[in-house]
């Protein structure tokens, strides 16, 4: 009975371990997979055959959008975005994780911002049941759903990254300051 | 009297936030980040509605040419994961070996093959640095000059067509993508050999790198070994010198054919190992692409502000042709010492490029000497972005790599300086059949 029931516990838990090892991941791949594509196919079809779907040049535009914000995130988690840390790396320990926290608190108030006006536009272009161009049934606030979500994603990596900071100060660990982009 | 008290204030408020921002940036905070933050201040203090921010971050990113941009980003991964930047490197040494430190200047011509497929100076110098630096490590040099010496090579990465910067510039001037390719190929070229003669002195001197004999047949061997690396070169140049494509459909194209090279030709890229190329691609996609909306936005807050007039008027102030251009190269190689070169691109190029063709320089010219002084900014302190991605593949500290990129900056300004006095240079190759 006990091990049914670390069973049923366990599953949902994994599930949410893999979302969040990799949700990113996959939509990065998604995205990226169906823009480059949509582009190689569609020149390719123009150049041999002369024909070319009108939707070739906006879904992937709108596709770079969820590469762009939900890649924003995943350099979050990964703490590559670039900077300067040259400085940061000389400093006091506890001055290291004035930084880690300041670093998150910036990143929140900028995020609340985008969220709030990014948000604005996704439902202007629902309201206004804007169509993707040349398409009559893709809408375009599917794709401009991408910008809050994203923000939304960096908000919640940059409270994981934040805890595990807390967690390695109180254990005084090193910090990762210094993440590789090859790795 | 009230207006020019308030006036004053704001003007106190904005120097206010900006050196907020500069003290956060030297903190570490994110560049994303301190820009983000800058343009929030800088809301609170004028009259910019950070609706703005919200409208940009769509629009400032949705152009049909921008995505060149992760295209170009994915050919370079492509590239090496199919093992072509490793068979170009070997011909580049085959071909230069027999020189003293030519296995460094081996080093800087693989980059400006590498650069002539893909269009980033960080993906240049992280792919052939990953190769050769262990090479020359093992070949005799100094491991802290052969890190310098992949940094340095990185930077014709966005000079040599295809660049993602170039595709940057001609969406914010309204100049053509294809013209400022080719306006790059003879400059991108000169920076090449430039920083090669650097490498041979230095070599020469301090007695570095073992010579080997040359031989036609070998580097035939390696040439013909390489030919999918040609290939693809081949396709970018005449994508954008014949007009039939796009850059964004070159890229396109040069994904196509990388990607069947890498599965079916040299077998080196699985499909399982594929998604960890595309993840790569995106990741820095994701560090780019963000850098640009924001990028936008500060530049437009810089236009509100009047700073085009203010450094406008500084520098017509200065003199003659000479001395302006003078001006905005030195402003051009001082940001770039500080920040990211899209940012730079994105802030500055709307601002100095008027000035500059307003003095008569031609705006494809322009670009030309813009974008090799921002690329100069790759390799100089403190914000050198090739110096911190050859610190991370080597693992030598990125303070100590400084001064053996000396002799490269210097090769690097002496071709920068032929470059922006020297027009034909850039636009012979326009002239003679730009698509524009």
């Amino acid at each position: 009975m006990a091990d049914t029931t670390s069973v049923t516990t366990s599953l949902p838990i994994k599930l949410l371990r893999w979302v969040d090892n990799n949700l990113e991941k996959t939509v990065i791949l998604i995205t990226y997979s169906a823009m480059a594509g949509i582009i190689c196919v569609e020149v390719i079809r123009r150049f041999a055959f002369n024909v070319q779907a009108p939707w070739s040049t906006s879904v992937p535009v709108l596709l770079f959008l969820w590469v762009t914000w939900i890649g924003a995130a995943y350099n979050v988690r990964q703490r590559t975005h670039l900077s300067l840390n040259e400085v940061r790396l000389r400093l006091p320990y506890t001055a290291q994780f004035c930084c880690l926290i300041l670093d998150a608190v910036l990143w929140i108030i900028f995020a609340a911002i985008v969220i709030v006006f990014s948000t604005e536009q996704v439902t202007l272009a629902y309201d206004n049941f804007a169509f993707v161009d040349g398409t009559d049934n893709i809408m375009q606030w599917w794709f401009y759903l991408a910008t809050p979500l994203g923000w939304a994603l960096i908000v919640y990596r940059v409270l994981e990254n934040l805890y595990e900071d807390w967690q390695a100060f109180r254990r005084r660990e090193p910090f990762n300051l210094q993440p590789s982009l090859l790795e | 009297m009230v207006e020019t008290a308030s006036l004053f204030t704001e003007t106190q408020l904005i120097v206010a936030v900006s050196l907020a921002a500069t003290l956060i940036f030297i903190l570490g905070v994110p560049i994303f980040v301190v820009i983000g933050m800058w343009i929030i201040g800088i809301s609170l203090v004028i009259d910019f509605t950070l609706a703005n921010l919200g409208v940009t971050l769509f629009t400032g990113l949705s152009f049909f040419g921008l995505l060149a941009l992760p295209l170009f980003i994915l050919t370079g991964d492509l590239i090496n994961a199919a093992g072509i930047a490793k068979r170009m490197s070997d011909f580049a040494y085959s071909v230069l070996g027999w020189l003293r430190g030519g296995l460094g200047m081996a080093t800087i011509g693989a980059c400006g093959l590498f650069a002539a497929i893909s269009g980033s100076n960080a993906g240049t110098t992280a792919t052939i640095g990953s190769i050769m630096h262990p090479e020359m490590k093992e070949g005799g040099y100094d491991e802290r000059f052969a890190a310098a010496t992949a940094a340095a090579g990185g930077t014709v990465g966005i000079i040599i067509p295809p660049s993602i910067i170039f595709i940057v510039y001609g969406f914010l001037l309204n100049l053509p993508i294809s013209d400022l390719f080719i306006g790059g190929m003879l400059p991108g070229a000169l920076m090449v050999l430039a920083m090669m003669t650097a490498c041979f002195l230095v070599s020469y001197i301090r007695g570095w790198g073992h010579v080997i004999k040359f031989s036609v047949v070998n580097s035939g061997k390696l040439a013909l070994k390489a030919y999918l690396g040609f290939i693809a070169i081949g396709l970018v140049i005449y994508g954008i010198y014949s007009g039939a494509f796009s850059p964004t459909e070159a890229a396109g194209m040069t994904v196509g054919f990388c990607l069947v090279a890498g599965v079916v030709i040299t077998r080196e890229i699985s499909l399982r190992k594929l998604p960890d190329v595309l993840l790569r691609s995106g990741q820095i996609t994701g560090i780019l692409a963000p850098l640009i909306a924001v990028s936008v936005v500060m530049q437009q807050i810089l236009s509100l502000l009047g700073a085009g007039e203010v450094i406008g008027s500084w520098l017509t102030g200065l003199g003659g042709y000479y001395t302006i251009l003078l001006g905005c190269m030195g402003m051009v190689l001082f940001a770039g010492m500080v920040l990211e070169s899209l940012p730079v691109t994105i802030i500055l190029a709307p601002i100095l490029s008027p000035i500059a063709v307003g003095m008569g320089v031609d705006p494809v010219h322009f670009a030309v000497i813009f974008l090799v002084g921002a690329a100069i900014g790759f390799v100089t302190p403190p914000f050198g972005l090739n110096l911190y991605v050859a610190s991370s593949i080597t693992g030598i500290p990125y303070f100590r790599l400084l001064g053996y990129t000396i002799p490269y900056l210097i090769a690097l300004l002496s071709a920068w300086f032929i470059i922006a006095f020297w027009p034909p240079l850039t636009m012979f190759m326009v002239n003679f059949g730009g698509a524009g």
